[in-house]
């Protein structure tokens, strides 16, 4: 029987590989199965190359007096100190509330509006997928072959076929009628095909 | 978060500047942008590709981050907080100039050649960042960010999934195929 395909290290192991966060026995065993694997470690290779390429092309630092006007401009777009602002705020709602009031009833559509601190943290919810599951979490124990494209999570629980035994794998020693006098029908024993004896109210189709 | 009252130690922390912020000192302001502007003006050019653009994230990002520190709430540290504002952000920036259809990020900002260091490898360099930033575009959005985080910001894999909120396994494995696309990107434009 051959030996099960070998598995090897995932997306994460892959990438922690690169970056020289793995303990000395996952970075030895990823680098053995890379060994045996040229194409894959050409793949790390080339993405190692990636990165000295982003290191090389760092973007350059804006002028002091860039960084000096923006921080002016920060400064100025806050709002005064927090003891302070308290009462500021409590003055000037009082004195404009009428104005404020009359202006929203007869310039502001109806209908219900959002603050901008709603506006974010509905942004923030949907910004990332739900995740329900990672890569890992998942085992899939069975799925039909027409829904493992469908998969986006977890390794379908068969990569290829799963071969219990070839021809020569196997040697008929003694094949006996059943109670009606019949034997079974054999096929693949001569190497053609995947070896089956099959249980048949017909005419035995091969002898031993 | 601690109320730093007196006189703090020579190099304060983060904790204590925004102690002292929210007190009114407003020299503590000028600490934090002092330490954080660099990594936050990184994240924001890299995924938004001029420097006009990354500091008008970087505004929106310091002003977002210091007026809603009820958000933060010293869950994580400032400089991870201050970053996820700053790349949403970016990001919001980014989706906002597209739908202007103004200036986009394959189109270089020319002030930046002139600002490296070597005039006879200035073009080359600048050259590379706007390739970059053309595959990074390319990217899922999710992806763009979490490669950015990590490979600019240099936040490990635990403190980019606190700014995203995803787990250290969907950090790694998303890089892996932000990689794996920007490789392929520009697999034929430079030798890697």
């Amino acid at each position: 029987m051959n030996p099960p395909p070998e598995s090897g290290p995932g997306p994460e192991e892959l990438a922690a590989y690169l970056d020289g966060a793995l303990d000395d026995a996952a970075r030895a065993r990823v680098a053995a199965w890379l060994d045996r694997h040229p194409d894959a470690a050409a793949e790390i290779e080339e993405q190692r190359g990636l990165l000295a390429y982003w290191r090389a092309s760092a973007p350059p630092e804006p002028s002091a007096a860039k960084w000096e006007a923006l921080r002016g401009r920060i400064q100025a777009a806050l709002p005064r100190q927090t003891g302070q602002r308290t009462a500021v705020a409590w003055a000037g709602a009082l004195a404009a509330a009428a104005a404020v009031v009359a202006a929203v009833l007869t310039l502001t559509p109806r209908g219900p509006e959002r603050t901008e601190p709603e506006d974010e943290a509905i942004r923030e919810a949907f910004a990332e997928p739900i995740a329900v599951a990672a890569r890992g979490d998942v085992d899939i124990l069975s799925v039909a072959g027409d829904d493992v494209p469908a998969l986006v999570v977890g390794d379908p629980p068969l990569r290829d076929p799963l071969v219990l035994a070839r021809a020569n794998d196997i040697t008929v020693e003694n094949v006996e009628p059943d109670a009606d006098g019949k034997l079974p029908g054999m096929t693949g024993m001569d190497g053609e095909g995947t070896p089956m004896i099959v249980a048949s109210t017909g005419p035995p189709t091969k002898t031993p | 978060m601690a109320v730093c009252s007196l006189a703090c130690p020579p190099a304060p922390g983060d904790e204590c500047l925004l102690a002292r912020f929210a007190g009114g000192d407003r020299a503590a302001l000028d600490e934090l942008f002092r330490r954080h502007r660099g990594a936050a003006y990184r994240v924001a050019y890299r995924l938004l590709g001029n420097e006009a653009d990354a500091l008008d994230a970087v505004q929106d990002g310091f002003v977002k981050a210091l007026t809603h520190l009820a958000g933060f709430q010293g869950r994580s540290s400032f400089k991870t907080w201050l970053l996820r504002v700053v790349s949403n952000a970016a990001l919001d920036l980014g989706r906002q100039r597209a739908r202007r259809e103004s200036r986009g990020p394959d189109t270089p900002d020319r002030t930046d050649a002139a600002h490296d260091a070597n005039p006879a490898h200035g073009l080359e360099r600048a050259d590379l960042r706007r390739l970059l930033v053309e595959a990074l575009g390319a990217l899922p959005e999710v992806q763009r960010r979490t490669f950015v985080l990590h490979a600019e910001a240099g936040l490990s894999y635990r403190e980019v999934a606190e700014v995203l909120g995803i787990s250290i396994g969907t950090v790694m494995s998303r890089l892996f195929y932000a990689r794996q696309k920007l490789r392929a990107y520009l697999d034929g434009r430079v030798e890697l």
